[in-house]
């Protein structure tokens, strides 16, 4: 079953956004560049290694309903 | 002769009293097997097998078990617990003709009661034990997993690869081995992310620049701002989230099973 309430009916996936949030919100806090640096290359490799895999599967898994989904919610927000 | 070699048995007996016992357990229990065949183990001197040694044991039904590079104390092989424990084709769902492949039972030596036992295999509980122990061996040493079971002339692989199950079949198509183990793999259907979990890859990313900003200090906004700004980007998300979600239901009880024992 796709949940598709709370969180989920903004973005698919708020876990990442929420870890990506939190990163951010200590960069700022800490006033660290690095932070920032690291961040940026830490969200390129869920963008482009993670989560196409974890699509892949969820698309095998589920078929049109997540298909459905995907076309309907976006990747982040 | 005969002198010299009762010397030999009385000192082995000696040094390994439990030997015999087990094995004459074993022999009574199954009524099919020879002492001397039951099982072998190569030991050191403190009487555990390590490391990657080769570990047989001779089956009832003149076949044997290859344990690749498992670390199994011969002293618990002997006891029983591992190759004739009545559990173990309960919860491990063997095939009716493999009489001779016994699992590891996690109850042998228990101080549950049987009622206990009971409810923990049927609620599942052991085989996700299994599992996880299973899972983390994969993962942390997946060439240790390797197991062949074969009777004498009809052999019957059964080998695990990372993301892919092989099996052939006995010669004589007799049913293949531990599909316990099969659907272990199946309920195991997850995307395969490597050693790229998400956690792990923020967590190191934080780890990473903190280290670089203990060495190399470097700021990117006015103080004035950083301070105010900082926790409000995460602290927001993090309030609304404590909102309960209208959908969700009553908390699960962990007190019961989730479904009833048939």
């Amino acid at each position: 079953m796709i949940v598709r309430t709370g969180p989920y009916r903004f973005s698919r996936n708020p876990i990442y956004l929420a870890f990506s949030l939190l990163q951010l919100g200590i960069a700022i806090w800490v006033n660290s560049l690095w932070l920032l640096a690291t961040l940026v290359a830490a969200v390129a490799l869920i963008h482009y290694v993670v989560v196409p895999k974890e699509e892949q599967y969820l698309e095998r898994r589920f078929g049109t309903q997540y298909l459905e989904y995907k076309a309907s919610v976006r990747r982040w927000l | 002769m005969n002198v010299i070699r009762s010397k030999i048995r009385e000192r082995k007996s000696e040094r390994f009293p439990n030997d015999r016992k087990s094995s004459q357990k074993h022999s009574s229990q199954r009524g099919c097997c020879n002492r001397w065949t039951r099982y072998r183990v190569r030991r050191n001197k403190s009487r555990f097998a390590f490391g990657h040694s080769l570990n047989c044991f001779v089956s009832c039904a003149g076949g044997w078990i290859d344990a690749a590079s498992a670390r199994i104390s011969p002293p618990c092989v002997g006891d029983g617990s591992f190759l004739c424990t009545q559990d173990a084709g309960d919860f491990t769902r063997a095939p009716r003709n493999a009489d001779h492949v016994r699992a590891v039972s996690f109850f042998a030596e228990s101080t549950l009661s049987r009622w206990k036992r009971v409810h923990l295999l049927r609620s599942g509980a052991a085989v996700r034990v299994a599992n996880g122990a299973f899972w983390l061996l994969r993962f942390t040493f997946p060439s240790w997993i390797s197991l062949s079971v074969g009777k004498k002339g009809n052999w019957n692989k059964f080998s695990v690869d990372r993301g892919m199950t092989t099996r052939s079949e006995c010669a004589d198509g007799s049913k293949p081995i531990s599909n316990c183990w099969a659907a272990m793999m199946a309920d195991q259907d997850v995307p395969h992310l490597g050693v790229v979990r998400p956690p792990l890859v923020y967590l190191a990313s934080i780890v990473l620049a903190a280290l670089i900003q203990l060495a190399v200090p470097l700021p990117f906004l006015p103080r004035t701002l950083a301070v105010p700004v900082g926790p409000l980007s995460w602290l927001s998300p993090l309030l609304c989230s404590l909102q309960r979600s209208p959908n969700s239901g009553p908390a699960a009880r962990q007190s019961r099973p989730a479904s009833q024992p048939q």
